[in-house]
């Protein structure tokens, strides 16, 4: 099987050059793997979140860097234990509604 | 200490589809190359991947092919080459 990752030799397209600003989201996901992982807390490291990553659907991996780093992130999580799944799902519910009530 | 390849054999990467985290690209299994030395030994990022300790260390090896050799219908230069390091357990004599 190949995964989403595995390209290499492939026709891909071409490279997207525009520098984009980090929104705040992608700073606080770069620094919550920080935390969690390698030479911090070692709850996680580097190879887990790249077969999390590579076992995305196409879709999820096709949504971004940060999304997907952050989806399998959260799957990491719930594998471990350390994260709720419906709890996440719940909570991601009300962060929606209250976006789509109060803007934020 | 010695390795199990030197600079200068000729191996062949595995051709081999196992099911989970690898860290052999799929364009270049099955491909014959030279080695061009020996990168340190690592912890197997294959196990690391499930939470297992990676060890023993496996060596990795700067592996040099040609790209007429890579790719089926190459168009550049004959004497191009890519470089790609392997795990050993990815590589057989040639």
């Amino acid at each position: 099987m190949r995964g989403p990752h595995d390209i290499g030799g492939e026709a891909a397209g071409p490279v997207d050059t525009s520098a984009k600003a980090p929104e705040p989201w992608h700073k606080l996901i770069t620094a919550l793997s920080g935390v969690l992982g390698n030479g911090l807390h070692n709850i996680i490291c580097t190879d887990e979140t790249r077969r999390t990553r590579e076992a995305l659907d196409q879709e999820t991996y096709d949504a971004g860097y940060f999304e997907r780093h952050t989806q399998s992130l959260a799957d990491l999580l719930v594998e471990k234990g350390l994260l709720d799944s419906e709890a996440l799902t719940q909570r991601m519910a009300e962060i929606e509604k209250r976006i789509n009530k109060e803007g934020r | 200490m010695t390795t199990r390849f030197k600079h200068g054999d000729k191996v062949r990467v595995l051709l081999t589809h196992p099911p989970g985290h690898r860290r052999t690209p799929h364009y270049i299994r099955g491909k014959i190359g030279i080695v061009e030395v020996a990168c340190g030994a690592f912890a197997n990022p294959e196990e690391l991947a499930y939470g297992f300790d990676g060890l023993p260390l496996k060596e990795v090896y700067k592996i040099r092919f040609a790209q007429t050799d890579v790719w089926p219908e190459y168009r550049g230069p004959d004497h191009d080459t890519v470089d790609i390091d392997i795990f050993e357990h990815w590589l057989a004599p040639a």
